[in-house]
């Protein structure tokens, strides 16, 4: 028995060990970023390792961020950009994804197929052509090239539809014997039951679309529609590789709102963010 | 006409108006753009020329004798080849060492787990200051270790490691977290009855049972990472621009850079069809044997 | 072939003890049952002695040997779970050749399919091939070997699981509850097969279930297991009608045995709701005791001439025999009387009818400790 207990501590240690220097290097891209942002350019630039900052240049690089760019107007862009899309898609993909999954109607079955291929395009393809619709209505630029590509989302259309197959049909039937309109059943009845689906989906869509670069760099050129990873390229580009501090201190700013969610909702951000299970 | 085909034919009636704006956005928004972008591929249409004319296939013909094109194929692959293994692997590694660890465990997962938490351009910037030839991280670290600095970034046999490695990090906690479902997913019975039977190392565990029991579940993932690893863009559009020698050059960054700075429509079309197609490839290979997957769970 | 003794163990869960000092004897050859009520610890017993759970007190030994620093598949116990545990992989032949391979083929041979060719390790895989034909032959899967797991019914599962323990050949079979996920039906064909297999094996049983019928059709000796304790082992018959225990007696038995409670008086004699009853008892200090009797050990007679007079509250017909419940004045529970269809057939609800006791047949419990107290006619029987 001893032999078992030893070996067992053995690989006990070995696996914390493993797991430890796992986790040093997940964390090492965060831990610079803050100490950086800390540190005065001249201790940045001297050479040879030292990991604390000793002077404090904390409130200078902070200071720039919000001073060279129009960082708390990315901010602002990016939960109205953000917010928009996610409570656009559900308000378009509920009501869908309900008939989908309840009622039979025409085309009902052609329509779900045109939901599975559309789940297989991502948005840089139809982004070519949805750029010159946008450039010729000339509404680049604006918050409306950056939410409505967006609106649609084939995959929350799906999910929910799978969560409503799954609502017991008797209780629908049973509601319509009640004298229940369609429209109440799905608001009163149906959609109740399907909020944490619609909570997971919108964790999802959220980090997705705050984190989407390759969109807004197509339709955005002027730093007032920027949203935060567009700005944080800005300030990057306009640095040009010499303020490192400044740099990521602009890092910590945008990464901090995603980031201090799921500190603070981890069950609800990993469940969402593995939703696409 | 009796009352409940009446009540049939209104019902389905709702359904149409419920599904409408759905449709009619999936139709504007993918169906038509995708379409016309198809329609592109076979032009030679520019931005800024009057006229468009048919142009065939030359476009494709273009493609296929374009070096560049196929360095950037062919870097998408590479990348791919690295990522998806090592983000795969080390997220199984992860998620069975994390296994039973106690009162770390919430401490690991939630440090594997940030990267994905986190907004990845900004990462991205991060990494490239931390291997930034001269003040970053990692060569202040080989400096002081006597050893000579990597160029990584700068140099065109290390660039798209480099960048693979970010994408390593990146994926590797989201991997870990399916893995770990998996594996909560397996009935401790057959692990008592593989000990019963005399596996007696960890490796006669996981051959036996963990192994066969995630086979699903890994044919997922690795799917899905390589989804998003076909998708490689940021790093190549900010960090390198495709360089050097076009060394980073990946798909996404070659549509990008034709369409939107050289507004060569048809011809970046072409290359966007030949996206979808991969993409499209790759997610029909799951739904064809990925089936056995939800069966399991 | 080996005995199992199982010394003094303890084990808690968290500071929860679960078995207290459990000690059991397992003959050679010998089909044990251990019956008790969910939770009581028998799965954990079962799982202690197969080497899955490492007990805090107490030893283990298969075949006279000390087995507790050995890892569970170098005890040479075979065990059958309640889900079966197939590996669902793998079809039932590899299922079944999985424990001979994992123990006779070197780490090498097992890992890399190509190995298997190899000579030596072919002839190997022969033997297996032999020894699996033969088990599946007699359990009557053999038509089945290339399924997988997933394609059987409840039943055939649970005999490959039965054949995957039987093809090794172990010192002996353990089972938590092998039949629990079977049909009523099948559960007595498969009950019935069993207990061929072991009188045909004659390899030592440790048959866990919490379905007394079950243990009292199948085992050699039964041991009951409450709150962690082993309150009584002995041969069917013995824990029917010499139970040790006042929980054991209301344990084991279908319909439940009748308790009343009484008192022993100076000179000897059971008190029962005011009626005394010769018994030649020791009482217990306080004299507080519960008397408890089987339904077919006690009759019902004319009212007028009986000691104790009740009321019929509900009949239950059986078919083949009545159970007639009787409410007693000054009991709670009604008290169960078997008989047979002819006597009872003409009872009627509300009837006021007398219980007659055969006062040789009365168990008597200490109140307290629920420790049987034994008339001198009843000790004789028992040595
Ligand atoms: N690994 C464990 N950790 C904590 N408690 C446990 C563990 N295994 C069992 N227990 C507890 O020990 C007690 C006995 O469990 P056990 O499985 O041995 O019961 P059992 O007699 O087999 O019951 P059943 O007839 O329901 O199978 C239960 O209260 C159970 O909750
Ligand atoms: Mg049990």
């Amino acid at each position: 028995m001893r032999g078992r207990r030893l070996s067992s501590i053995i690989a006990s240690v070995t696996a914390h060990a493993v797991l430890m220097a796992g986790a040093v290097i997940m964390l090492t891209p965060f831990l610079w970023m803050e100490l950086t942002s800390l540190k005065p350019p001249q201790e940045i630039f001297r050479l040879g390792l030292h990991i604390l900052p000793r002077e404090w240049g904390g409130a200078e690089n902070y200071g720039r961020v919000f001073s060279d760019t129009p960082m708390l107007r990315f901010l602002l862009n990016g939960i109205v950009v953000c917010g928009a899309i996610v409570i656009l898609q559900i308000l378009i993909a509920v009501p869908a994804a309900y008939a989908l999954a309840k009622i039979p109607f025409r085309g009902r079955g052609l329509f779900f197929a045109l939901i599975l291929v559309s789940l297989l395009v991502p948005i840089q393809v139809p982004s070519l052509f949805l750029y010159l619709g946008f450039a010729r209505a000339g509404l680049l630029d604006s918050y409306a090239s950056l939410v409505l590509p967006f609106i649609i989302s084939a995959f929350a259309i799906f999910l929910l539809r799978q969560h409503f197959l799954q609502f017991p049909q008797e209780v629908v039937e049973a509601a319509r014997l009640d004298k229940f309109g369609e429209f109440e059943i799905a608001w009163r009845i149906v959609l109740p039951s399907a909020r944490p689906a619609i909570g997971a989906f919108a964790v999802f869509s959220m980090v997705a679309h705050w984190n989407d670069l390759y969109w807004p760099l197509v339709v955005v050129t002027d730093p007032e529609m920027a949203t935060p990873p567009l700005g944080v390229v800005f300030f990057r580009n306009q640095e040009s590789g010499s303020d490192f501090g400044a740099l990521m201190a602009a890092a910590t700013v945008i990464s901090a709102p995603l980031i201090i969610a799921f500190l603070a909702a981890q069950k609800t951000f990993v469940r969402g963010l593995t939703s696409i299970r | 006409m009796t009352a409940l085909s009446a009540q049939k034919r209104a019902e389905a009636r709702i359904g149409l108006v419920l599904a409408s704006p759905a449709i009619l956005l999936l139709v504007l928004l993918v169906v038509l753009p995708v379409l016309a972008t198809a329609g592109f591929s076979l032009t030679d249409y520019r931005l800024g020329t009057q006229t468009i004319g048919f142009a065939g296939l030359d476009n494709y013909g273009t493609l296929w004798n374009d070096p560049r094109f196929w360095q950037s194929v062919g870097n998408t692959a590479l990348y791919t080849l690295i990522v998806v293994p090592g983000s795969v692997g080390l997220g199984l590694g992860a998620a069975l060492l994390i296994e039973g660890r106690g009162w770390l465990r919430p401490f690991y997962r939630v440090a594997y787990f940030l990267p994905v938490a986190s907004t990845f351009i900004a990462m991205a910037i991060v990494w490239e200051f931390l291997m930034n030839p001269s003040v970053g991280l990692f060569n202040q670290i080989l400096f002081a270790l006597g050893l000579p600095g990597i160029n990584f970034f700068g140099n065109a046999q290390t660039a798209l490691f480099s960048m693979a490695a970010i994408g390593i990090w990146e994926l590797t906690g989201f991997n870990m977290v399916l893995f770990m479902a998996g594996l909560a997913a397996i009935p401790r019975d057959l692990y008592d009855a593989c000990a019963v039977d005399g596996g007696e190392s960890g490796w006669d565990r996981f051959r036996m049972v963990t192994w066969p029991m995630l086979g699903p579940t890994t044919f997922f993932v690795a799917i899905i990472t390589m989804i998003r690893a076909v998708r490689v863009f940021e790093v190549a559009a900010v960090i390198t621009q495709g360089r050097p020698e076009g060394a980073t050059e990946v798909l996404l960054y070659s549509i990008y850079v034709q369409a939107f700075q050289y507004f060569n429509i048809g011809y970046a079309a072409a290359l966007i069809v030949v996206f979808l197609v991969v993409t499209a490839l790759i997610a029909l290979v799951q739904a064809r044997f990925g089936g056995g997957r939800e069966a399991s769970r | 072939m080996a005995s199992i003794t199982v010394s003094d163990i303890s084990k808690a869960f968290s500071g929860q003890p679960i078995l207290r000092d459990v000690s059991l004897d397992i003959r050679d050859g010998e089909f044990l049952s251990l019956v008790g009520p969910s939770g009581c610890g028998k799965s954990t017993l079962l799982r202690i002695i197969a080497g899955l759970e490492e007990q805090d007190h107490g030893s283990v030994e298969i075949g006279g040997r000390s087995v507790d620093a050995e890892r569970p598949g170098r005890r040479d116990v075979a065990m059958v779970f309640q889900s079966y545990a197939l590996y669902p992989h793998l079809s039932v032949y590899d299922n079944m050749a999985a424990p001979l391979r994992q123990r006779s083929l070197t780490q090498f041979q097992r890992g890399f399919g190509l190995a298997r060719l190899l000579p030596k390790a072919r002839r190997k895989e022969a033997e297996f091939r032999r020894e699996i034909e033969a088990t599946a032959t007699m359990l009557g899967i053999s038509g089945l070997l290339q399924r997988k797991p997933a394609q059987l019914s409840g039943g055939q599962r649970q005999r490959v699981a039965l054949g995957r323990a039987i093809v090794r050949h172990p010192k002996a079979f353990l089972m938590d509850e092998p039949l629990s996920n079977l049909d009523a039906k099948l559960r007595d064909t498969v009950r019935a097969e069993i207990s061929a297999l072991h009188r045909r094996l004659g390899a030592t049983f440790l048959y866990v279930t919490h379905d007394q019928a079950e243990a009292m059709t199948m085992s050699d000796r039964i041991a009951i297991i409450m709150e962690g304790q082993v309150l009584q082992i002995g041969a069917p018959s013995d824990v029917y009608h010499d139970p040790a225990d006042l929980r054991v007696a209301r344990f084991i038995g279908s319909p439940r045995i009748n308790v009343l409670a009484g008192e022993i008086d100076g000179s000897g004699r059971a008190v029962l709701l005011g009626r005394a009853f010769d018994l030649d008892i020791a009482p217990p200090a306080h004299g507080k005791v519960q008397l408890a009797f089987r339904p077919h050990d006690a009759g019902l007679c004319n009212a007028d001439t009986a000691q104790l007079v009740g009321t019929i509250s509900h009949i239950e017909n059986l078919g083949s025999d009545i159970l007639i419940h009787l409410a007693l004045p000054g009991s709670e529970e009604p008290v169960i009387i078997r008989e047979s269809h002819e006597t009872a057939i003409h009872r009627r609800l509300g009837d006021s009818v007398g219980l007659k006791l055969d006062s040789k047949k009365l168990l008597v419990f200490d109140e307290t400790t629920g420790k049987r107290l034994r008339t001198p006619a009843q000790t004789e029987t028992a040595s």
